[in-house]
Protein backbone atom coordinates (compact mmCIF):
# COMPACT_ATOMS: atom_id res chain seq x y z
CA UNK A 1 0.00 0.00 0.00
CA UNK A 2 2.82 2.39 0.89
CA UNK A 3 4.28 1.93 -2.62
CA UNK A 4 0.94 2.85 -4.17
CA UNK A 5 0.58 5.89 -1.89
CA UNK A 6 4.10 7.08 -2.75
CA UNK A 7 3.35 6.62 -6.45
CA UNK A 8 0.12 8.65 -6.18
CA UNK A 9 1.91 11.46 -4.33
CA UNK A 10 4.72 11.63 -6.90
CA UNK A 11 2.27 11.59 -9.81
CA UNK A 12 0.16 14.35 -8.27
CA UNK A 13 3.02 16.45 -6.97
CA UNK A 14 1.82 19.49 -8.98
CA UNK A 15 -1.49 19.45 -7.11
CA UNK A 16 0.40 19.28 -3.82
CA UNK A 17 2.52 22.26 -4.87
CA UNK A 18 -0.58 24.21 -5.90
CA UNK A 19 -2.24 23.60 -2.54
CA UNK A 20 0.95 24.67 -0.73
CA UNK A 21 1.14 27.86 -2.84
CA UNK A 22 -2.52 28.63 -2.18
CA UNK A 23 -2.09 28.00 1.55
CA UNK A 24 1.09 30.12 1.46
CA UNK A 25 -0.76 33.08 -0.05
CA UNK A 26 -3.44 32.80 2.63
CA UNK A 27 -0.78 32.56 5.34
CA UNK A 28 0.98 35.64 4.00
CA UNK A 29 -2.28 37.61 4.16
CA UNK A 30 -3.00 36.36 7.68
CA UNK A 31 0.52 37.10 8.96
CA UNK A 32 0.57 40.58 7.40
CA UNK A 33 -2.80 41.24 9.01
CA UNK A 34 -1.43 40.27 12.39
CA UNK A 35 1.72 42.32 12.02
CA UNK A 36 -0.15 45.53 11.33
CA UNK A 37 -0.27 47.79 14.36
CA UNK A 38 -3.86 48.86 13.69
CA UNK A 39 -5.11 45.27 13.72
CA UNK A 40 -8.90 45.18 13.68
CA UNK A 41 -10.87 42.38 15.28
CA UNK A 42 -14.12 41.01 14.00
CA UNK A 43 -16.91 40.86 16.59
CA UNK A 44 -16.12 37.19 17.23
CA UNK A 45 -12.60 37.87 18.35
CA UNK A 46 -10.71 36.89 15.19
CA UNK A 47 -8.58 39.51 13.38
CA UNK A 48 -10.47 40.87 10.41
CA UNK A 49 -7.79 39.83 7.88
CA UNK A 50 -8.07 36.22 9.07
CA UNK A 51 -11.82 36.44 8.71
CA UNK A 52 -11.49 37.97 5.24
CA UNK A 53 -9.17 35.25 4.02
CA UNK A 54 -11.60 32.41 4.66
CA UNK A 55 -13.95 32.93 1.67
CA UNK A 56 -10.95 32.95 -0.71
CA UNK A 57 -9.44 29.96 1.08
CA UNK A 58 -12.65 27.88 1.04
CA UNK A 59 -13.43 28.62 -2.61
CA UNK A 60 -9.92 28.01 -3.90
CA UNK A 61 -9.40 24.91 -1.74
CA UNK A 62 -12.70 23.43 -2.89
CA UNK A 63 -11.97 24.10 -6.56
CA UNK A 64 -8.49 22.64 -6.16
CA UNK A 65 -10.02 19.63 -4.40
CA UNK A 66 -12.33 19.00 -7.39
CA UNK A 67 -9.27 19.27 -9.65
CA UNK A 68 -7.28 16.92 -7.40
CA UNK A 69 -9.98 14.21 -7.31
CA UNK A 70 -10.79 14.58 -11.00
CA UNK A 71 -7.12 14.80 -12.00
CA UNK A 72 -6.21 11.65 -10.14
CA UNK A 73 -8.93 9.66 -11.91
CA UNK A 74 -8.48 11.38 -15.27
CA UNK A 75 -4.74 10.75 -15.49
CA UNK A 76 -5.34 7.21 -14.36
CA UNK A 77 -7.91 6.68 -17.08
CA UNK A 78 -6.03 8.30 -19.96
CA UNK A 79 -2.64 6.81 -19.09
CA UNK A 80 -4.16 3.41 -18.28
CA UNK A 81 -2.23 3.35 -15.02
CA UNK A 82 -4.74 1.33 -13.02
CA UNK A 83 -5.11 -1.06 -15.96
CA UNK A 84 -1.38 -1.71 -15.76
CA UNK A 85 -1.15 -1.80 -11.96
CA UNK A 86 -4.09 -4.19 -11.67
CA UNK A 87 -2.09 -6.75 -13.63
CA UNK A 88 0.50 -6.75 -10.84
CA UNK A 89 -0.07 -8.04 -7.32
CA UNK A 90 -2.55 -5.22 -6.65
CA UNK A 91 -6.32 -5.27 -6.28
CA UNK A 92 -8.74 -2.53 -7.28
CA UNK A 93 -9.56 -2.06 -3.60
CA UNK A 94 -5.94 -1.19 -2.85
CA UNK A 95 -5.71 1.10 -5.89
CA UNK A 96 -8.73 3.15 -4.85
CA UNK A 97 -7.77 3.15 -1.16
CA UNK A 98 -4.35 4.56 -2.07
CA UNK A 99 -5.98 7.31 -4.15
CA UNK A 100 -8.39 8.34 -1.40
CA UNK A 101 -5.66 8.26 1.26
CA UNK A 102 -3.52 10.53 -0.92
CA UNK A 103 -6.53 12.83 -1.40
CA UNK A 104 -6.87 13.11 2.38
CA UNK A 105 -3.10 13.69 2.78
CA UNK A 106 -3.38 16.44 0.18
CA UNK A 107 -6.19 18.04 2.15
CA UNK A 108 -4.17 17.91 5.36
CA UNK A 109 -1.15 19.42 3.58
CA UNK A 110 -3.37 22.30 2.38
CA UNK A 111 -5.03 22.90 5.75
CA UNK A 112 -2.40 22.26 8.39
CA UNK A 113 0.08 25.07 7.65
CA UNK A 114 -2.64 27.70 7.80
CA UNK A 115 -4.09 26.31 11.04
CA UNK A 116 -0.59 26.08 12.57
CA UNK A 117 0.29 29.63 11.49
CA UNK A 118 -2.89 31.07 12.94
CA UNK A 119 -2.58 29.23 16.25
CA UNK A 120 1.01 30.37 16.54
CA UNK A 121 0.13 33.98 15.78
CA UNK A 122 -2.73 33.97 18.28
CA UNK A 123 -0.23 32.86 20.91
CA UNK A 124 2.56 35.34 20.16
CA UNK A 125 0.51 38.43 19.46
CA UNK A 126 -1.16 40.12 22.43
CA UNK A 127 -4.91 40.08 21.95
CA UNK A 128 -7.27 42.88 22.87
CA UNK A 129 -10.26 40.57 23.05
CA UNK A 130 -10.34 36.78 23.46
CA UNK A 131 -10.25 34.64 20.32
CA UNK A 132 -13.29 32.45 19.70
CA UNK A 133 -11.48 29.15 19.22
CA UNK A 134 -14.68 27.14 18.91
CA UNK A 135 -15.67 29.22 15.88
CA UNK A 136 -12.23 28.71 14.36
CA UNK A 137 -12.50 24.96 14.88
CA UNK A 138 -15.96 24.90 13.28
CA UNK A 139 -14.73 26.95 10.32
CA UNK A 140 -11.86 24.52 9.72
CA UNK A 141 -14.04 21.43 10.11
CA UNK A 142 -16.57 22.82 7.61
CA UNK A 143 -13.76 23.84 5.24
CA UNK A 144 -12.21 20.36 5.45
CA UNK A 145 -15.53 18.57 4.94
CA UNK A 146 -16.45 20.86 2.03
CA UNK A 147 -13.07 20.21 0.38
CA UNK A 148 -13.43 16.46 0.99
CA UNK A 149 -16.86 16.48 -0.65
CA UNK A 150 -15.44 18.43 -3.58
CA UNK A 151 -12.50 16.02 -3.88
CA UNK A 152 -14.82 13.01 -4.00
CA UNK A 153 -17.13 14.90 -6.37
CA UNK A 154 -14.23 15.42 -8.80
CA UNK A 155 -13.28 11.75 -8.59
CA UNK A 156 -16.87 10.67 -9.22
CA UNK A 157 -17.40 12.97 -12.18
CA UNK A 158 -14.37 11.69 -14.06
CA UNK A 159 -15.36 8.06 -13.55
CA UNK A 160 -17.34 7.46 -16.71
CA UNK A 161 -17.81 10.94 -18.14
CA UNK A 162 -16.02 12.97 -20.78
CA UNK A 163 -13.59 15.71 -19.85
CA UNK A 164 -15.71 18.77 -20.70
CA UNK A 165 -18.80 17.46 -18.87
CA UNK A 166 -16.67 16.58 -15.87
CA UNK A 167 -15.04 20.04 -15.67
CA UNK A 168 -18.30 21.94 -16.09
CA UNK A 169 -20.32 19.73 -13.77
CA UNK A 170 -17.47 19.70 -11.24
CA UNK A 171 -17.18 23.49 -11.11
CA UNK A 172 -20.95 23.96 -10.92
CA UNK A 173 -21.58 21.37 -8.21
CA UNK A 174 -18.57 22.60 -6.28
CA UNK A 175 -19.98 26.16 -6.25
CA UNK A 176 -23.35 24.81 -5.11
CA UNK A 177 -21.63 23.01 -2.22
CA UNK A 178 -19.74 26.17 -1.26
CA UNK A 179 -22.90 28.26 -1.42
CA UNK A 180 -24.43 25.96 1.20
CA UNK A 181 -21.93 27.45 3.66
CA UNK A 182 -23.29 30.93 2.90
CA UNK A 183 -26.81 29.68 3.58
CA UNK A 184 -26.13 27.47 6.59
CA UNK A 185 -23.08 29.08 8.19
CA UNK A 186 -20.59 27.01 10.16
CA UNK A 187 -22.97 25.04 12.35
CA UNK A 188 -23.52 21.34 12.96
CA UNK A 189 -26.13 21.19 10.21
CA UNK A 190 -23.66 22.02 7.44
CA UNK A 191 -21.16 19.57 8.91
CA UNK A 192 -23.81 16.88 8.70
CA UNK A 193 -24.68 17.83 5.10
CA UNK A 194 -21.02 17.70 4.00
CA UNK A 195 -20.41 14.52 6.01
CA UNK A 196 -23.33 12.72 4.38
CA UNK A 197 -22.37 14.07 0.93
CA UNK A 198 -18.79 12.86 1.38
CA UNK A 199 -19.92 9.43 2.55
CA UNK A 200 -22.35 9.05 -0.35
CA UNK A 201 -19.75 10.16 -2.90
CA UNK A 202 -17.12 7.84 -1.40
CA UNK A 203 -19.51 4.87 -1.58
CA UNK A 204 -20.41 5.70 -5.17
CA UNK A 205 -16.76 6.09 -6.20
CA UNK A 206 -16.01 2.75 -4.53
CA UNK A 207 -18.84 0.90 -6.27
CA UNK A 208 -18.08 2.41 -9.69
CA UNK A 209 -14.33 1.88 -9.47
CA UNK A 210 -14.77 -1.76 -8.45
CA UNK A 211 -16.63 -2.61 -11.65
CA UNK A 212 -15.62 -0.19 -14.44
CA UNK A 213 -13.39 -1.48 -17.24
CA UNK A 214 -9.84 -0.35 -16.54
CA UNK B 1 -13.68 -24.36 -9.13
CA UNK B 2 -11.64 -26.29 -11.70
CA UNK B 3 -8.01 -27.27 -11.23
CA UNK B 4 -7.17 -25.84 -14.66
CA UNK B 5 -5.29 -22.50 -14.46
CA UNK B 6 -7.64 -20.91 -17.01
CA UNK B 7 -11.36 -21.65 -17.12
CA UNK B 8 -13.96 -19.83 -19.18
CA UNK B 9 -17.62 -20.82 -18.75
CA UNK B 10 -20.32 -19.67 -21.17
CA UNK B 11 -18.72 -16.27 -21.54
CA UNK B 12 -20.80 -13.70 -23.37
CA UNK B 13 -19.87 -10.06 -23.85
CA UNK B 14 -21.84 -7.28 -25.48
CA UNK B 15 -20.40 -3.89 -26.43
CA UNK B 16 -23.03 -1.23 -27.22
CA UNK B 17 -25.59 -3.89 -28.06
CA UNK B 18 -23.16 -5.81 -30.31
CA UNK B 19 -22.28 -9.35 -29.30
CA UNK B 20 -18.49 -9.68 -29.29
CA UNK B 21 -18.21 -13.00 -27.46
CA UNK B 22 -21.03 -15.49 -27.71
CA UNK B 23 -21.22 -18.26 -25.12
CA UNK B 24 -17.55 -19.20 -25.07
CA UNK B 25 -16.32 -22.05 -22.92
CA UNK B 26 -12.68 -23.00 -22.67
CA UNK B 27 -10.25 -24.73 -20.33
CA UNK B 28 -6.48 -24.49 -20.47
CA UNK B 29 -4.77 -27.31 -18.57
CA UNK B 30 -1.71 -26.81 -16.39
CA UNK B 31 1.57 -26.60 -18.29
CA UNK B 32 -0.08 -25.98 -21.65
CA UNK B 33 0.84 -23.29 -24.18
CA UNK B 34 -2.49 -22.23 -25.60
CA UNK B 35 -2.55 -20.19 -28.80
CA UNK B 36 -5.63 -18.01 -29.15
CA UNK B 37 -6.18 -16.92 -32.73
CA UNK B 38 -8.71 -14.67 -34.36
CA UNK B 39 -8.98 -11.81 -36.81
CA UNK B 40 -8.86 -8.18 -35.68
CA UNK B 41 -11.86 -7.49 -33.47
CA UNK B 42 -12.59 -11.18 -32.97
CA UNK B 43 -12.52 -10.69 -29.20
CA UNK B 44 -9.10 -12.07 -28.21
CA UNK B 45 -8.14 -9.02 -26.14
CA UNK B 46 -11.64 -8.86 -24.64
CA UNK B 47 -11.32 -12.45 -23.41
CA UNK B 48 -7.93 -11.64 -21.89
CA UNK B 49 -9.20 -8.45 -20.25
CA UNK B 50 -12.14 -10.33 -18.72
CA UNK B 51 -9.78 -13.09 -17.56
CA UNK B 52 -7.59 -10.51 -15.82
CA UNK B 53 -10.59 -8.75 -14.29
CA UNK B 54 -9.94 -5.43 -16.04
CA UNK B 55 -13.29 -5.82 -17.83
CA UNK B 56 -16.48 -7.63 -16.88
CA UNK B 57 -18.55 -10.26 -18.66
CA UNK B 58 -22.14 -9.65 -19.71
CA UNK B 59 -22.91 -13.31 -18.91
CA UNK B 60 -20.89 -16.29 -17.83
CA UNK B 61 -17.69 -16.33 -15.86
CA UNK B 62 -13.96 -16.86 -15.97
CA UNK B 63 -11.41 -17.99 -13.44
CA UNK B 64 -7.64 -17.86 -13.19
CA UNK B 65 -5.64 -20.19 -10.96
CA UNK B 66 -8.87 -21.43 -9.44
CA UNK B 67 -10.20 -18.02 -8.43
CA UNK B 68 -12.98 -15.92 -9.98
CA UNK B 69 -11.33 -13.36 -12.30
CA UNK B 70 -13.39 -10.50 -10.89
CA UNK B 71 -12.26 -11.28 -7.33
CA UNK B 72 -8.65 -12.27 -7.90
CA UNK B 73 -6.72 -11.74 -4.66
CA UNK B 74 -3.36 -9.94 -4.77
CA UNK B 75 -1.40 -13.10 -3.97
CA UNK B 76 -2.83 -14.80 -7.09
CA UNK B 77 -2.38 -11.71 -9.24
CA UNK B 78 1.26 -11.76 -8.21
CA UNK B 79 1.64 -15.18 -9.81
CA UNK B 80 0.28 -14.07 -13.18
CA UNK B 81 2.57 -12.41 -15.72
CA UNK B 82 0.88 -10.29 -18.37
CA UNK B 83 2.17 -8.74 -21.56
CA UNK B 84 -0.43 -6.38 -23.00
CA UNK B 85 -1.20 -5.64 -26.61
CA UNK B 86 0.51 -2.35 -27.45
CA UNK B 87 2.56 -2.70 -24.25
CA UNK B 88 0.60 -0.16 -22.23
CA UNK B 89 3.09 0.38 -19.48
CA UNK B 90 3.05 3.65 -17.56
CA UNK B 91 4.23 5.74 -20.46
CA UNK B 92 5.43 8.88 -18.64
CA UNK B 93 7.64 6.96 -16.19
CA UNK B 94 11.34 6.45 -16.67
CA UNK B 95 12.27 2.82 -17.23
CA UNK B 96 14.14 2.68 -13.92
CA UNK B 97 11.17 4.06 -11.97
CA UNK B 98 8.75 1.65 -13.63
CA UNK B 99 10.99 -1.30 -12.82
CA UNK B 100 11.28 -0.18 -9.19
CA UNK B 101 7.51 0.20 -8.94
CA UNK B 102 6.89 -3.27 -10.39
CA UNK B 103 9.56 -4.75 -8.13
CA UNK B 104 8.08 -3.09 -5.02
CA UNK B 105 4.60 -4.30 -5.90
CA UNK B 106 5.57 -7.87 -6.76
CA UNK B 107 5.41 -10.79 -4.37
CA UNK B 108 8.43 -12.55 -5.89
CA UNK B 109 11.13 -10.94 -7.99
CA UNK B 110 13.83 -12.93 -9.72
CA UNK B 111 16.52 -10.23 -9.80
CA UNK B 112 19.16 -12.40 -11.49
CA UNK B 113 16.86 -13.47 -14.29
CA UNK B 114 15.52 -9.93 -14.71
CA UNK B 115 19.03 -8.46 -14.93
CA UNK B 116 20.00 -11.03 -17.55
CA UNK B 117 16.93 -10.05 -19.60
CA UNK B 118 17.66 -6.33 -19.28
CA UNK B 119 21.25 -6.91 -20.37
CA UNK B 120 20.12 -9.07 -23.28
CA UNK B 121 17.66 -6.44 -24.44
CA UNK B 122 19.99 -3.51 -23.55
CA UNK B 123 17.17 -1.43 -22.10
CA UNK B 124 18.12 2.15 -21.08
CA UNK B 125 17.10 2.91 -17.47
CA UNK B 126 17.16 6.70 -17.79
CA UNK B 127 14.76 7.03 -20.69
CA UNK B 128 11.02 7.49 -20.42
CA UNK B 129 8.87 4.55 -21.49
CA UNK B 130 7.17 6.61 -24.21
CA UNK B 131 10.58 7.42 -25.69
CA UNK B 132 11.30 3.73 -26.27
CA UNK B 133 10.57 2.04 -29.58
CA UNK B 134 7.66 -0.42 -29.74
CA UNK B 135 10.14 -3.26 -29.79
CA UNK B 136 11.93 -2.02 -26.67
CA UNK B 137 8.61 -1.49 -24.89
CA UNK B 138 7.66 -5.07 -25.75
CA UNK B 139 10.97 -6.29 -24.37
CA UNK B 140 10.52 -4.27 -21.18
CA UNK B 141 6.96 -5.53 -20.77
CA UNK B 142 8.09 -9.11 -21.30
CA UNK B 143 11.01 -8.74 -18.87
CA UNK B 144 8.68 -7.35 -16.17
CA UNK B 145 6.21 -10.19 -16.72
CA UNK B 146 8.96 -12.83 -16.59
CA UNK B 147 10.73 -11.38 -13.52
CA UNK B 148 7.93 -12.39 -11.15
CA UNK B 149 8.45 -16.08 -11.97
CA UNK B 150 4.86 -16.39 -13.13
CA UNK B 151 2.89 -19.56 -12.72
CA UNK B 152 0.64 -18.35 -15.51
CA UNK B 153 1.74 -16.09 -18.34
CA UNK B 154 -0.80 -14.25 -20.48
CA UNK B 155 0.57 -12.74 -23.64
CA UNK B 156 -1.70 -10.57 -25.77
CA UNK B 157 -0.11 -10.29 -29.19
CA UNK B 158 3.31 -9.84 -27.55
CA UNK B 159 5.42 -9.98 -30.68
CA UNK B 160 3.53 -7.16 -32.40
CA UNK B 161 6.10 -4.56 -33.44
CA UNK B 162 9.14 -6.73 -32.80
CA UNK B 163 11.73 -7.36 -35.48
CA UNK B 164 12.57 -10.92 -36.53
CA UNK B 165 15.52 -11.30 -34.16
CA UNK B 166 13.64 -9.93 -31.15
CA UNK B 167 10.66 -12.11 -32.01
CA UNK B 168 12.83 -15.19 -32.10
CA UNK B 169 14.47 -14.20 -28.79
CA UNK B 170 11.05 -13.74 -27.26
CA UNK B 171 9.76 -17.12 -28.41
CA UNK B 172 12.83 -18.89 -27.13
CA UNK B 173 12.39 -17.17 -23.77
CA UNK B 174 8.76 -18.23 -23.61
CA UNK B 175 9.73 -21.83 -24.34
CA UNK B 176 12.49 -21.56 -21.74
CA UNK B 177 10.02 -20.37 -19.17
CA UNK B 178 7.58 -23.15 -19.89
CA UNK B 179 10.23 -25.77 -19.40
CA UNK B 180 10.43 -24.67 -15.75
CA UNK B 181 7.92 -26.48 -13.57
CA UNK B 182 4.35 -26.62 -14.83
CA UNK B 183 3.82 -23.15 -16.18
CA UNK B 184 0.87 -22.28 -18.36
CA UNK B 185 0.90 -19.75 -21.19
CA UNK B 186 -2.07 -18.17 -22.95
CA UNK B 187 -0.74 -16.62 -26.11
CA UNK B 188 -2.81 -14.59 -28.55
CA UNK B 189 -1.21 -13.53 -31.78
CA UNK B 190 -1.72 -12.51 -35.38
CA UNK B 191 1.57 -14.10 -36.37
CA UNK B 192 0.54 -17.66 -37.02
CA UNK B 193 4.07 -18.96 -37.51
CA UNK B 194 4.84 -17.87 -33.91
CA UNK B 195 1.80 -19.69 -32.60
CA UNK B 196 2.64 -22.74 -34.69
CA UNK B 197 6.13 -22.70 -33.24
CA UNK B 198 5.21 -22.70 -29.57
CA UNK B 199 1.53 -23.55 -29.04
CA UNK B 200 0.33 -26.99 -28.08
CA UNK B 201 -3.36 -26.21 -28.19
CA UNK B 202 -5.17 -23.82 -30.48
CA UNK B 203 -8.37 -21.85 -30.10
CA UNK B 204 -9.78 -19.93 -33.05
CA UNK B 205 -12.33 -17.17 -32.52
CA UNK B 206 -14.63 -16.21 -35.36
CA UNK B 207 -17.86 -14.26 -35.26
CA UNK B 208 -17.82 -14.20 -31.47
CA UNK B 209 -17.64 -18.00 -31.22
CA UNK B 210 -14.78 -20.30 -30.39
CA UNK B 211 -14.90 -22.33 -33.59
CA UNK B 212 -11.79 -24.40 -32.88
CA UNK B 213 -10.46 -25.67 -29.55
CA UNK B 214 -8.11 -28.64 -29.85
CA UNK B 215 -4.44 -29.55 -29.97
CA UNK B 216 -2.38 -28.24 -32.88
CA UNK B 217 -1.59 -31.79 -33.95
CA UNK B 218 -5.25 -32.75 -33.93
CA UNK B 219 -6.22 -29.62 -35.84
CA UNK B 220 -3.76 -30.40 -38.60
CA UNK B 221 -4.77 -34.06 -38.75
CA UNK B 222 -8.49 -33.56 -38.68
CA UNK B 223 -9.02 -30.61 -41.00
CA UNK B 224 -8.62 -31.61 -44.62
CA UNK B 225 -8.95 -29.66 -47.80
CA UNK B 226 -9.79 -31.76 -50.87
CA UNK B 227 -9.88 -30.94 -54.55
CA UNK B 228 -12.50 -32.90 -56.48
CA UNK B 229 -12.38 -32.88 -60.30
CA UNK B 230 -15.57 -33.75 -62.17
CA UNK B 231 -16.12 -34.55 -65.84
CA UNK B 232 -19.18 -32.28 -65.86
CA UNK B 233 -20.35 -29.54 -63.55
CA UNK B 234 -19.82 -30.30 -59.83
CA UNK B 235 -23.02 -31.47 -58.10
CA UNK B 236 -25.14 -28.99 -56.19
CA UNK B 237 -26.29 -31.54 -53.66
CA UNK B 238 -22.92 -32.49 -52.24
CA UNK B 239 -23.50 -32.28 -48.51
CA UNK B 240 -21.21 -33.47 -45.74
CA UNK B 241 -21.34 -32.81 -42.06
CA UNK B 242 -18.79 -30.36 -40.63
CA UNK B 243 -17.97 -28.69 -43.94
CA UNK B 244 -15.97 -25.57 -43.15
CA UNK B 245 -15.77 -24.21 -46.63
CA UNK B 246 -16.89 -25.30 -50.08
CA UNK B 247 -16.18 -23.65 -53.42
CA UNK B 248 -16.77 -24.74 -56.96
CA UNK B 249 -15.67 -23.71 -60.42
CA UNK B 250 -16.53 -25.19 -63.83
CA UNK B 251 -15.27 -28.74 -63.23
CA UNK B 252 -13.71 -28.46 -59.85
CA UNK B 253 -14.86 -28.33 -56.27
CA UNK B 254 -12.74 -27.69 -53.19
CA UNK B 255 -14.11 -28.88 -49.88
CA UNK B 256 -12.63 -28.12 -46.48
CA UNK B 257 -14.06 -30.33 -43.77
CA UNK B 258 -13.40 -31.03 -40.13
CA UNK B 259 -13.09 -34.53 -38.68
CA UNK B 260 -12.48 -35.98 -42.10
CA UNK B 261 -12.61 -39.81 -42.13
CA UNK B 262 -13.22 -42.82 -44.38
CA UNK B 263 -16.99 -42.45 -44.15
CA UNK B 264 -16.83 -38.92 -45.49
CA UNK B 265 -14.45 -40.08 -48.21
CA UNK B 266 -16.94 -42.82 -49.17
CA UNK B 267 -19.73 -40.23 -49.39
CA UNK B 268 -17.60 -38.05 -51.67
CA UNK B 269 -16.85 -41.06 -53.89
CA UNK B 270 -20.58 -41.66 -54.45
CA UNK B 271 -20.61 -38.42 -56.49
CA UNK B 272 -18.13 -40.10 -58.85
CA UNK B 273 -15.47 -37.45 -59.21
CA UNK B 274 -12.67 -38.11 -61.69
CA UNK B 275 -10.13 -37.50 -58.96
CA UNK B 276 -9.88 -36.55 -55.29
CA UNK B 277 -6.62 -34.98 -54.12
CA UNK B 278 -5.72 -33.60 -50.72
CA UNK B 279 -4.35 -30.04 -50.64
CA UNK B 280 -1.76 -29.67 -47.84
CA UNK B 281 -2.73 -27.00 -45.31
CA UNK B 282 -0.54 -24.85 -43.08
CA UNK B 283 -1.93 -23.36 -39.87
CA UNK B 284 -2.39 -20.12 -41.79
CA UNK B 285 -4.55 -21.92 -44.40
CA UNK B 286 -6.59 -23.57 -41.64
CA UNK B 287 -7.00 -20.22 -39.89
CA UNK B 288 -8.22 -18.52 -43.07
CA UNK B 289 -10.69 -21.32 -43.78
CA UNK B 290 -12.00 -21.35 -40.23
CA UNK B 291 -12.48 -17.60 -39.95
CA UNK B 292 -14.00 -17.08 -43.38
CA UNK B 293 -17.69 -17.83 -42.85
CA UNK B 294 -18.17 -20.16 -39.94
CA UNK B 295 -20.08 -19.21 -36.85
CA UNK B 296 -20.53 -22.68 -35.36
CA UNK B 297 -17.91 -24.74 -33.52
CA UNK B 298 -15.89 -26.75 -36.01
CA UNK B 299 -13.61 -28.73 -33.76
CA UNK B 300 -13.68 -29.28 -30.05
CA UNK B 301 -11.96 -31.94 -28.01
Amino acid sequence: MWTLIKREIKDNIIMFLMSVIMAGICEAVVVSGFLRTDVKFAPVGIPLTVYMVFPFFIISLSLLAVAMGGGQMYLDKTRKISAFLSTLAVTRRKLLSAKIIVGIIWLVVALLPLIAAELLLFQVRPRLIPVDYSLLVRIYIVTALCALSCYLLGANLVLGRNRITAILAGALLCLILISLIVIKGFGAEIMLIFGVTSAALAVRAWIVFMCIPL
Amino acid sequence: MSDDPITINNLTKYFDGRCVLDDISLRVPRGCIYGLLGRNGAGKTTIIRILLGTDSATRGGTSLLGSDSQKLPAKLRGRIGYVAEGHNLIQHYKVGRLIKLCKDLSLTWNEGFFKSLIETFRLPMDRKVNELSTGMRAQLNLSLAMAIDPQLLILDDPTLGLDTVARRQFLELAIDLLQKDERTILFSSHILSDVERIAERIGILAGGKLVVDCSLEELKNRIKKLRLIFADEPPDDLHLTEIINQRKTEHEMTVTAANFNQQKMAILETFKPQSITEIPMSLEDIFIECTRINRQPIMES
